[in-house]
Formats: C-alpha cells, structure tokens, sequence
C-alpha cells in the first residue's frame, strides 16, 4: 500500500496534463450549474453604471490581445452586452493592436442582438500606439488624438465623440486588460472616473486602487466575467442564462478540484516514500531504487 | 477569381485548429510542429501589428496630412531616424539629442505619474481602526483596518534596510511582515494557475466548437 502511495510522487507529467484537458473538457459539454457569488468589487462596478445618468459615455478600452483572450473575451462580453442592454452608448479604444478588432466581433454580433447602430449607439476608436502621448491628448481633446474611428470616420462630426470633448466628460472609463497598462491610466487620467477588468494574474496587484478609491469596480479573471454576467442576467444569442464566463467558471472549478486532488496526492506520496525502507522506495523519477 | 466567404471561413477555421494543436503539442513533448507554429504566431503578431500601427495611427495623423502638403511632416521620421546615428560612430553624437528629449519626457512622466498614481495610496492608508456609527465604520469594517495597518507596517518594516534588524520588536515585526507577504504571494500564485485555465478552457471551447461538440 505505501508503496503504490509512494508512486503518487511520480505522476508522469503527460498524465497529469491529459487529466487536465479531460476535467477541463467535461464540464463545458456537460454543464454543472455552479452558484456563482458575486465579490463586492464585481456589484460595485454594476452599481456605478447603474448610477450613471443616460447621456454619459462609457469608454472601454481594450488592452487585450489573443494571449489573454481566455480571460479579457469574457468579460468583453459580458460589459458589452450590458451596456447595450441598457442603452448605453460607449466607444472601444486600445493601445494593443489586436483589442479593438477583436472587440468588434462581440460588438457587431451583440449590436446585431439588441439592434444597435454604429456610429449611432457605439463607436470603435480603433488602436494607437504610445499610451502616455495620446492619453495627454485624450484629456485635452479627445477627437484631436484620435482623430478617426476603425471605419476611417472622422470623429469631429461623430455624434458619440462629441458628447466626449475630454475623457474628463466620459461617464466611467473601463479598462480591461492582461497588461500592466492601468499603470499609465493612473498616472495620466487623475479625475477621470475608471474601473478596471484584469488577469486573474494581476489582479492581487489591483486592488489597492478599489480600496483607495482610484477605481469605482473591479472585474479579476474568469471569475469576474462569471459574476458580472450572473448580476446582470446575461443571457446569450439563444437566450440561454451564462455566457462564456460562466460555462467557463464549471471547468475553472473542476480543474481547482484536479488541483487540490494532485497536491493532496503528491505530498501522500512523499509521506509514504517516507515510511518506506530506502530500498524500497522508489526515487522521484519512479525508477525502483532510491538512492 | 472571387473566393467564397463560406470556403474562406472554414479554412481559417482548419488553419486555426491546426496551430491550437501544434501549440497544445508541446505538452507531450517538445517538437518542431510546435516551434514552427511558434514562430508563426510570432511572425503574424509583428505582421499585424505593423499593419494596425500603419492603418489606425500612422497613415491618419502622419501620411494623409503629408501627402495633402502639410510638409513638415517630413521632419518627424528625418527626426527619428536620428536614433540609428549611434551605429555610425563618426555621427553617433546626434543621437544624442533625441535620447536627451526622450530621457527628459521621461523623467518628466514618471514624477507626474507618481504623484498621481501613488499619492491617493498613502492618503488611502489612514482608516478608522474604531468602530464608528457616524462616520459608517462597522465592527468588521474597524476590524478590516487594523488587518490592512498591521500589514502595511509589518511589511514597510521588513524592507526597512537602512539599520540591522537586531532589536526583538523589529525582529519580530519583520518576521510577521514576512509571513504577510507570503500570504500575498500565495493569493498571487492561486491566481496565476487560475488565469492559466482559463486560458487553456479557451481553446479547448474553441477545439470543442470546432468539432461542433459545443452549439
């Protein structure tokens, strides 16, 4: 028995990956409806944009790329989805140059849902390069940094750009980001009101500024994506309840479970391999003999 | 020849699910289907970055208004390309210059930015550590403060290096620091293998719609 306890030491890393892919697999054909609890700084954030009065834009800046798709999509998704369900009217930027086209997807296929026009309800400011530079010019004038939107418009005579002379008029400044970029918005964009949707990686590091008060809400991770869906009542295309966040949220909870289930595994194995005699054990490469 | 939107969408669709499993590949070993999708992906990253930057910025606020006369645009690359100077030594001393201006904006930046990003921080730090009706302090918001203090203070002084730790109190209160930041680093370390799944849930999503598994 110590024995085979002692070869939990050794797991081939093949296994465990293969083991990963299958119990991250199941639960996104499978659905396990898990309750999901939203975390203060997630109801914060619904909270402010449901305070905000009607005529004010929400800008959603979109510092994410194809590498932090898995997290940044969802929670695109789900703040889209929203606002337009609301009848909000919002402008997409970014400083990373694949943001702004992969946000246009979700917002041509939500626009298409909920009948909304470009130009009219929404508008896509496209990327720039030099976040410190053109943030300057954002707060002084907005349409003289950008310029033109993603479809070569010219922002002076765009309805939503001029409502926005300075980012100091937008209603709340979304950032959603797998970069360290929220940095230079704090840095550059004092007054302006800013909530933030992060990595799960980063977001340890973020929330200081919902305490201080720099940020009026804070989406981390998958699971930010997952409660901002679960206050709002998302319902996707089919109308079906849980969009990406939380269907994602069912295999992120099964793989924590693998996780736990390894680690409680792994640390057996070297208890046993403990108790055995050094004949007997096998060492770490699971070879027979230890030395 | 016009090429159908239909056919052009399914053979990004079997381009896509090609470099996800030569991407995925690595997991069993390292192999060359997997560096060759590497490099792709890189290459076509840069590609279309340098696309994006010409088309969103650089053709809007620097070629168009060029190209309709306004001619000293032209000043703006000639001005750059002072950076390459430094590979010629006889010239080097011109590039300079633009490093200075850059060094300058820089420096000029980073103090701005502290102040602002770091000022609402300190001023953040002062919290009721006494319950207090009036002022909406609850118990456990009294009690959320004094955690948050002791942790500012023990972890401020276990990077306090401008003396020896050699006084208990300090010792001590260093230590506790210490743990303090583990705990910190562990809530950080939970978060990355979360941020990692979520990753790899997306392309198994993608795999799976792929296969027409998941409607």
């Amino acid at each position: 028995m110590l024995e085979l306890l002692a070869n939990f030491r050794n797991i081939d890393r093949r296994i465990v990956s293969l083991l990963t892919i299958v119990v991250l697999a199941v639960p996104l054909v499978v659905r396990i409806p898990l309750p999901i609890h939203a975390f203060p700084a997630t109801t914060k954030l619904k909270d402010y944009i449901d305070r905000l009065p009607k005529d004010k834009i929400v800008l959603l800046a979109v510092d994410w790329d194809s590498g932090t798709r898995g997290e940044c999509r969802p929670q695109t998704e789900a703040m889209i989805n929203y606002l337009m369900r609301q009848d909000r009217k919002f402008a997409i930027f970014s400083f990373v140059p694949q943001g702004p086209e992969l946000t246009e997807d979700l917002a041509e296929a939500d626009a298409a849902q909920f009948h909304k026009t470009y130009g009219k309800d929404w508008v896509n400011w496209g990327y720039r390069p030099n976040p410190l530079v053109t943030l300057i010019g954002m707060m002084n004038d907005v349409a003289g940094a950008m310029k033109t939107d993603i479809r070569h418009n010219d922002l002076t005579k765009d309805p939503i750009t001029q409502q926005v002379k300075s980012l100091k008029d937008c209603g709340l400044l979304m950032e959603i980001t797998g970069t360290g970029l929220l940095n230079t918005y704090l840095q550059f964009c004092a007054g302006v009101p800013m909530a933030n949707g992060c990595t799960a990686v980063i977001g340890p590091e973020t929330y200081p500024y919902l305490q201080s008060g720099q940020l009026q809400g804070l989406l981390v991770g998958l699971g930010g994506a997952a409660q901002f869906e679960s206050i709002t009542d998302y319902r996707n295309a089919k109308g079906r309840p849980g969009g990406e966040g939380g269907v994602g949220m069912g295999s992120q909870s099964m793989g924590h479970l693998l996780v736990m289930i390894l680690i409680v595994l792994g640390n057996l194995g070297v208890w046993a391999a403990k108790k055995l005699p050094p004949s007997d054990a096998p060492n770490e490469r699971g070879e027979g003999e230890a030395s | 020849m016009t090429v159908n939107a239909a056919l052009l969408d399914n053979i990004v669709q079997i381009v896509a699910v090609i470099s996800t499993l030569a991407i995925l590949s690595v997991v069993y070993k390292e192999n060359a289907f997997y560096r060759f999708f590497e490099h792709l992906f890189i290459g076509v990253a840069t590609g279309f970055g340098i696309f994006v930057t010409w088309r969103d910025a650089l053709s809007e606020t620097w070629w168009i208004p060029l190209k309709h006369g306004d001619w000293f645009w032209i000043l703006a690359p000639l001005v750059a390309l002072l950076f390459y100077t430094i590979y010629l030594p006889k010239y080097a001393w011109m590039s300079r210059f633009v490093i200075m201006v850059m060094f300058g904006l820089g420096a000029g930046a980073a103090f701005r930015g502290f102040a602002t990003q770091v000022f609402p921080q300190i001023t953040a730090s002062f919290l009721p550590i006494l319950p207090n009706a009036a002022r909406h302090v609850s118990i456990t918001d009294a009690l959320d403060h004094v955690v948050f203090l002791v942790t500012l203070i023990c972890v401020m002084v276990y990077f306090f290096f401008s003396f020896r730790h050699e006084n208990k109190a300090v010792q001590g209160t260093a230590r506790l620091g210490r743990w303090l930041l583990m705990v910190a680093f562990g809530a950080t370390f939970g978060s990355t293998v979360m941020a990692r799944f979520s990753l790899l849930i997306d392309r198994i999503r993608f795999l799976l719609e792929a296969a027409h598994v998941l409607h």
